[in-house]
């Protein structure tokens, strides 16, 4: 989460104004980076020929795609052909990048938007189970998956549900897209690492304010202990959990690389890895660029959301 | 002869019978910590009680025990509290004026539940942090109706807003609306008073409220509190450092000193006459205008610092520091010394020499 | 240091996981010098036989893969690469972190300004994407990977250490020291960084199970640590064809990792809750 600054300066206009040009500017930041990453470092043409080329093919091909000019023109042409939806062109498949990377994209979204539901339900839950006795068998059971969850890495968890419920139980199918049962094993594995993240967030955001003044007070209102957590401390503690969200996405996302490969799943992720393997260097270099953005974007939704929950916010006060 | 400032309109001596029985009786209470096979009492052995209709105020200094002793009689100690490690011993009975008494030490959660706010409630040191920042005030005035009183919201409200203006808040019905941290901390302080009331509590415990307030809005508070403790008819259990404060608000006064009463008596009586001498020596210290220091006289500081909590010391408590200390107070544990007006203390001594002037 | 205090009176659960922790170590480093069969050992005569436990006999305790390489060995040898490149790396990122919180709080100004815009494009990209384009345009090599991962958490480094200088800056001592005409260089070194240290100490541990898991993900890709090394991530890769029919070859180095994760974890965790950290590491 970025540094949060001062005071706004104008209530509400200020503040989404505020948050909207950090984002621009981090998109642009993205775009550099990965521009210049990649002239930088190498050159462009033998890596997108690794067989190897002569003196006078490189030389036409860098003429060709204008990698004789300085680097600020081209970068100029790049956002150029950015604005019109040109990224070039996939190596390996031939077709445009950006079809080659909206396409996997949608289908990452079939897993994501599942993995997306479950995790926080599920991490929500737990969470608030884990903080309601502490010291209970329940709660240090929860405690003990939360922690598996969240360290256990993605691609051990995919492997030992293949295992499991793909060949010894039978169960579920492992391999590809199908049906709606080939959606489970892999959403699972997907959410497994995001649920544990948001469970313990929650459980440490409902210590902390279970720990304020003002819960005492609600109990000594004769408020019963259920309805000061889900009502007192629950929304108090959704403040920093609108964060959670941020890093939801975060996390389905760099999960994604890894369990879609394990299940033969065509998303984003096993199109990043297939690019990566296979030297696909502008489907690599849009898809980088296009999931940035898209982390960037949700994450400037979550600022402005939090104007919407604490009202401290809104009026233009620093929290 | 000692003034009191201002005239107190309650009776003095004894509180007015008017129900069988005090309201409040803690007897041989006890609260401390464990940790691990440890144990330290910061509460031991106190006893206290407070009649219908009458200010008890508690002093001492800090540490003596008197907000955890607030705090256990409103049962916000122990497994599930912000006090985990906290336990409670002994009795605390109280009334409910249904005819009923209930015992609230061990009292289980639910009940507690229906008890506090109704009967019970609490105004805190803190009025910065004692509101939830995400609630409107009026809101959590509301809350407390709708559940005790099961009140419908609408009326709810309404009553909400007659409370606030009982409580001196200006604009009463825009102010319902308002965030906590729109407010002054004068205002925050009589909100809480407001929702402390909204029930018709039949005691409310006032643990330092006006400490963390600018002087000029400290007697606000405290007149707002004399009128509302008089309209509501309700009893009070103020908790103070402030000798001062006693003097205009209480009836009868209990001096605590590392977790046991060593002096409760009226008001008048303590002051006239202290029977122990902590007391004695709390009011020589003390530059009142109105207590015992004449004008000229030197101000005594009490030798010595409160030890901690966690050293044991044999037989009485105070006698490291006691000027009259005896042999025998080294060893024996002082009793409880009863007289006939109600008037106990804990000391060998059964009269300080020059107790009265 | 009363850390063996410390750890004396941890749960039951933490001691075992440093035991756990303490053994692997000295099987690690014990394995330099001895292995049952070395790690790359072919015996294509015996490929894929099963764990002894399920009837492969004791030659081979933990089972062979298809190029009859010897599984304990492999395993041991591949424990020893992830944890040694998980532990050069985190320090290097670390070192990157904690120099860049120190200077971005001690010196603030532009430096700082500087320093907290890298801090804020680090957080706001994911950087595991970055990791991929750092593959193809910098190579495998196991410098460059290492390196690579290490950098992971820099930023939260960062920015812990920088907040923690920011406020150590305002310290009475240290203004003393500076009243007295000590360098920033003196300052930073004698007063500042021995405070920031054991910070750093439970950064590190917190961090560890992260770098692992990352390299390990990487290597069963096959982008991360090269053949014919073994990692254990690789392993898990590679069996990956055979976990039907001989799913050991695959379930063992898994077993490994996910044993070492959560272990680190739970020590990373306690650490965690035994200090003060800010909520945001």
């Amino acid at each position: 989460m970025s540094t949060t600054e001062g005071r706004t300066r104008s209530g509400v206009y200020g503040f989404i104004g505020q948050r909207a040009l950090k984002a621009l500017l981090t998109v642009l930041a993205v775009l550099l980076f990965v521009f210049f990453g990649s002239r930088l470092t190498g050159d462009p043409i033998s890596m997108m020929f690794p067989e190897g080329l002569t003196q006078q093919q490189h030389d036409a091909l860098t003429h060709r795609y204008g990698l004789d000019r300085s680097m600020l023109d081209q970068f100029w042409v790049y956002l150029k052909n950015a604005a019109t939806g040109d990224f070039g062109v996939s190596i390996t498949e031939n077709r445009p990048v950006t079809t080659v990377v909206f396409g996997a994209a949608a289908q990452t979204l079939k897993l994501g938007v599942w993995a997306f539901l479950l995790s926080s339900i599920a991490g929500i839950a737990i969470g608030i189970a884990a903080s309601l006795k502490p010291e209970g068998r329940l709660s240090k059971t929860l405690m003990f998956l939360v922690c598996a969850g969240y360290s256990i890495p993605g691609f051990i968890v995919a492997i030992l549900l293949v295992l499991i419920f793909g060949y010894y139980l039978q169960l579920l199918p492992s391999l590809g897209q199908g049906g709606p049962a080939s959606y489970v094993l892999p959403v699972v594995a997907l959410s497994a690492r995001p649920a544990a993240s948001v469970a313990r967030y929650v459980q440490n955001s409902l210590v902390d304010v279970l720990a304020q003044q003002y819960i005492r007070t609600a109990r000594a209102k004769g408020m019963g202990q259920r309805i000061v957590i889900l009502k007192h401390a629950f929304r108090n503690a959704l403040v920093p959990l609108v964060t959670v969200v941020g890093m939801l996405v975060i996390e389905i996302i760099s999960g994604a690389l890894f369990i879609e490969v394990v299940f033969s799943w065509p998303g984003v992720g096993k199109c990043l890895i297939d690019a990566v393997l296979d030297k696909d260097f502008p489907v690599l270099q849009f898809g980088v660029v296009m999931l940035s953005m898209v982390v960037i974007v949700v994450n400037l939704l979550v600022d402005l959301l939090y104007g919407v929950i604490d009202p401290r916010l809104r009026k233009g006060v620093a929290a | 002869m000692v003034e009191t400032e201002t005239q107190s309109p309650t009776p003095t001596a004894a509180a007015t019978p008017g129900q069988a029985g005090p309201l409040l009786a803690i007897r041989d209470l006890e609260v401390g910590f464990r940790s691990g096979d440890d144990e330290f009492r910061a509460v031991n052995g106190m006893s206290l009680e407070v009649r219908p209709r009458e200010t008890v105020a508690v002093v001492g200094e800090s540490g003596c025990g008197k907000s955890l002793t607030a705090l256990s009689i409103m049962g916000l100690l122990g497994p599930g509290t912000s006090l985990p490690d906290a336990f409670v011993r002994g009795s605390m009975r109280l009334a409910t004026g249904d005819g009923s008494e209930h015992e609230l030490v061990g009292m289980r959660s639910r009940e507690y539940d229906r008890i506090r706010g109704s009967v019970l409630s609490m105004i805190f040191q803190e009025p910065m942090s004692a509101l939830n920042p995400l609630f409107t005030v009026g809101e959590q005035v509301v809350e407390m109706l709708v559940r005790h009183e099961h009140m419908p919201r609408r009326q709810a409200w309404t009553r909400a807003e007659v409370l606030f203006e009982q409580v001196g808040i200006p604009e009463p019905r825009r102010r319902l609306k308002a965030y906590p941290f729109e407010l002054s901390g004068g205002q925050k302080q009589r909100v809480m008073i407001a929702i402390a009331m909204s029930c018709n509590p039949r005691l409310l415990i006032a643990d330092e409220p006006t400490t963390a307030l600018d002087v000029t809005i400290q007697s606000q508070i405290l007149y707002l509190l004399r009128e509302i403790k008089e309209s509501f008819e309700t009893s009070v259990l103020f908790i103070t450092h402030n000798l001062g404060i006693v003097a205009q608000f209480a009836d009868r006064v209990a001096v605590m000193y590392r977790g046991a009463v060593v002096e409760f008596a009226t008001v008048q009586e303590v002051f006239k006459a202290p029977r122990h001498p902590y007391t004695r020596m709390l009011l020589d210290s003390h530059p009142g205008e109105s207590l015992r220091a004449r004008a000229g006289d030197r101000l005594q500081a009490i030798p010595g610092t409160v030890p901690s909590i966690t050293t044991d010391i044999d037989g009485c408590a105070f006698h490291p520091r006691c000027p009259y200390v005896m042999p025998l107070c080294r060893t024996t544990a002082p009793p409880e010394r009863i007289d006939a007006s109600g008037h106990t203390a804990r000391c060998h001594l059964e009269v300080i020499p020059d107790a009265e002037r | 240091m009363t850390m063996v205090h410390t750890v004396r009176r941890a749960p039951w659960r933490i001691k075992a996981c440093l035991a756990l922790i303490a053994a692997v170590l000295i099987v690690v480093i014990a394995s330099t010098w001895w292995l049952p069969y070395g790690p790359n050992t072919t015996d294509l005569s015996s490929n894929n036989l099963p764990p002894a436990l399920l009837g492969g006999g004791w030659d081979h305790p933990l089972g062979t893969d298809p190029l009859g390489r010897d599984l304990l060995s492999r395993t041991i040898f591949g424990l020893k690469v992830s944890v040694g490149v998980a532990s050069i790396g985190i320090l290097v990122g670390c070192a990157v972190g904690v120099v860049a919180g120190l200077l971005s709080g001690y010196l603030g100004g532009f430096v700082d300004k500087v320093v907290m815009a890298a801090v804020d494009f680090q957080f706001a990209v994911p950087y595991t994407l970055m990791i991929l384009m750092g593959l193809v345009l910098l190579g495998t090599d196991i410098k460059v990977l290492i390196v690579m991962l290490g950098l992971a958490h820099w930023e939260s480094y960062a920015r812990v250490i920088r907040s923690l200088s920011l406020s150590l800056r305002v310290n009475q001592y240290v203004e003393a020291a500076e009243a007295a005409g000590a360098s920033r260089w003196y300052v930073v070194s004698r007063h500042i960084f021995p405070n920031v240290l054991p910070t750093v100490v439970v950064m590190l541990t917190l961090y560890f199970p992260a770098i692992l898991t990352l390299e390990s993900s990487l290597s069963f890709l096959g982008i991360g640590i090269q053949p014919p090394t073994a990692s254990l991530g690789k392993m898990v890769g590679e069996g990956r064809n055979y976990l039907i029919t001989s799913w050991w070859i695959s379930l063992t180095p898994a077993l490994v990792i996910l044993v070492m994760a959560l272990v680190a974890q739970t020590v990373g965790d306690w650490l965690k809750s035994i200090t003060d950290l800010p909520e945001t590491v």
